[in-house]
């Protein structure tokens, strides 16, 4: 006679995050955004106005960099076995169906931010009004990044310690950072179907990657 | 007399603490109180009955029908609460009654309210809200047992709730605990830890003594009170008397101890003022005793 | 009711001797539900065994009755039983009285007098 325990995935947000899901979307998507117009801002400001001194390869790197430490923050809250509210957690309705149900929204919700921005630097794009990613290669280079990064991070939930896991994200990024200028440079035009097969590709790494921490995460650590 | 939970040889192995097959009967419609010094194992027992830890061997049957597989059941039914660090720190009593609100089933916002009140925290309601991490220890604690005492469950278990608490809150939560198990009268039960029983005393029926991990000694308060008597003397007699004492200290006047009821009359006759030991006095004596018995070791 | 938290005298104890003598005195009637024993407790702000353990005493002396899932009832009343109880209690209170007199070195008749003395007065 099993009762049914489960939490939405939105309720299981909120009890691991405090916050209603849609204003952390609102919250993962902004930030980032608001760093790159600060920068945008800041050198449109200083070199008086030029609009060749925006330099579009340093646009996409503020974006990623600013994305990705987003993203990190956000994912942390979720394997929270050093912070308080821990044993809390381990008790709500739902028990480990909870955490893994939150932490995959969290993981989709990053996925989705980077799709959005990919979608408006699209659209900004066709429109005409101005290239936020001087070729369409670009824009592929920071997608592939992102999702690598978010693949990655989701491994990173196993690190219990914080201060490791802080020094493994940040080797990491700097990593993926490297690709990211790799792509960057090489990749000057794309075919649409690399980009639906790599797009559909990245997608089901980060799908893979995270069921498979989630299941570790259950054996290692929450079952402890 | 109904059990509310059967602990049967839980074991629990860390590095350098082994919890070793404990054997506990809750009793149904009571207040017990794990009582022992830090380090004991009342924390990992605890975190064993709520399903904070695995155990690594053993079995706990709930309410006579439920076993630690039925998580999911047990989830609504059992309210616990630490001492420390329960709730996130920058969460405040608004954001403590939402997540509750949907973290549980049985989670009543009006009382949630009347409690807040009742503790002197405020409103969760208001304008003005304060962080956890910036109330005291006893108002964090406070919050904390409003949230797990506004739901409705059938099993209540307190991992220290009074060790940060001042005399007046521990009055008010002993009185808390009575008004629980009196509302379902009978089916309601109470388990918390302390390491010190003097404020409550009144509100403990059953006791469990632990140490390194053991279970040394429990029962029911009156049975116990009535199983040992408290042993005073002068220097002189000490030395014939502490034969017959658990443990004791004792200075250049006199001794004191603990003594089974049975040899009242041996150390009666050895002119001793014998008396009924408060649950208190019967910590101290117990656990004192489990110290001198590691120590030997 | 009233209890001493501090004295010697086991709180148990002193809820059952205060329950026996309104039932032995007729104030609770045969019949009369006690309070529940955690109703009882959270009034005297003591633990529930207390206020169980001074009810089963009763229980074991005849005066009242466990109905279970209702609590405790008064029982009849049973002329012989509370007779039995009153000298009981007599006893109890005459030993009390022979221990005082031969700490202050009285003998039986000396007793007796003060007996009669205090039966004169109370008539």
């Amino acid at each position: 006679m099993k009762k049914n325990d489960s939490l939405p995935f939105w309720d299981a947000v909120k009890v691991y995050y405090g916050t209603s899901l849609v204003r952390i979307f609102i919250c993962m998507f902004l930030l980032p955004v608001s760093a790159v117009l600060l920068f945008v801002t800041s050198i449109f400001l200083m070199s008086g106005g030029k609009e060749e001194a925006l330099s579009v390869s340093s646009i996409g790197v503020i974006l990623f960099f600013c994305s990705a430490y987003m993203f990190f923050i956000m994912d942390v809250r979720v394997n929270s076995s050093n912070l308080p509210g821990w044993k809390f957690l381990k008790t709500v309705k739902g028990g480990f169906d909870t955490y893994a149900k939150a932490a995959v929204t969290i993981t989709a919700v990053s996925v989705l931010v980077v799709l959005l921005y990919s979608l408006i630097a699209a659209l900004l794009y066709i429109a005409d009004i101005v290239s936020l990613f001087n070729t369409p290669g670009a824009c592929f280079a920071l997608w592939i990044s992102e999702m690598v990064l978010i693949a990655v991070i989701v491994f990173l939930r196993l690190i219990e310690n914080t201060t490791v896991r802080l020094l493994a994200y940040s080797a990491v990024l700097f990593q993926v950072l490297l690709l990211y200028l790799l792509l960057l440079h090489t990749v000057k035009s794309m075919s649409a179907a690399v980009w639906i097969i790599s797009a559909a590709a990245s997608m089901l790494m980060i799908a893979v990657s995270s069921k498979v921490s989630i299941s570790y995460y259950k054996k290692k650590i929450w079952e402890n | 007399m109904d059990t509310a939970l059967n602990i049967k040889d839980i074991t629990k192995k860390y590095k350098d603490f082994t919890l070793g097959g404990i054997d506990i009967e809750i009793p149904m419609g009571f207040s017990s109180a794990l009582i022992g010094a830090n380090g004991a194992g009342k924390t990992t027992l605890i975190d064993i009955i709520c399903g904070v830890t695995a155990n690594d061997a053993g079995t706990m049957e709930y309410f006579g029908k439920y076993t630690d597989n039925d998580r999911s059941e047990l989830r609504n039914m059992i309210g616990y609460c630490s001492s420390a660090n329960y709730f996130p720190m920058d969460w405040n009593l608004k954001k403590v009654a939402e997540v509750m609100d949907v973290a549980f089933d049985n989670f009543d916002r009006k009382k949630f309210s009347e409690l807040c009140d009742k503790f002197k925290l405020g409103d969760p309601s208001g304008k003005k809200q304060k962080k956890l991490m910036k109330m005291s220890d006893g108002n964090r604690m406070r919050t904390y047992l409003a949230a797990v005492l506004a739901r409705d469950t059938s099993l209540l278990v307190l991992d220290e709730p009074a060790s940060s608490l001042d005399p007046l809150a521990r009055d008010l939560l002993c009185d808390m605990f009575r008004d629980y198990l009196a509302e379902k009268d009978g089916e309601r039960t109470v388990i918390f830890s302390t390491h010190n029983i003097a404020d409550m005393e009144f509100v403990t029926d059953h006791a469990i003594f632990m140490a390194g991990g053991k279970v040394i000694e429990k029962g029911f308060v009156e049975d116990l009170k009535e199983k040992y008597i408290l042993v005073h003397g002068d220097a002189s007699v000490s030395e014939k008397a502490v034969p017959y004492l658990l443990s004791s200290t004792s200075n250049k006047t006199s001794f004191e101890g603990i003594a089974l009821a049975e040899d009242a009359e041996k150390l009666a006759a050895l002119d001793t003022a014998i008396e009924q030991p408060t649950l208190q006095q019967l910590s101290i004596g117990i656990l004192r005793k489990a110290e001198q018995d590691y120590e030997e070791k | 009711m009233k209890i001493y938290q501090n004295s010697n005298e086991p709180i148990y104890k002193q809820i059952a001797s205060q329950l026996r003598e309104q039932i032995l005195t007729g104030k609770l009637k045969s019949g009369d539900p006690l309070p529940s024993i955690r109703m009882l407790a959270q009034d005297l702000k003591i633990s529930v065994i207390t206020t169980m353990k001074a009810y089963e005493e009763l229980s074991a002396e005849g005066l009242v009755t466990a109905s279970k899932g209702k609590g405790y009832y008064v029982n009849a009343k049973d002329e012989k039983m509370i007779a039995e109880q009153h000298m009981c209690q007599l006893e109890e209170h005459l030993t009390n009285a022979i221990y005082s007199a031969r700490i202050a070195g009285l003998d039986y008749n000396e007793v007796c007098e003060t007996l009669r003395a205090l039966w004169d007065i109370e008539d």
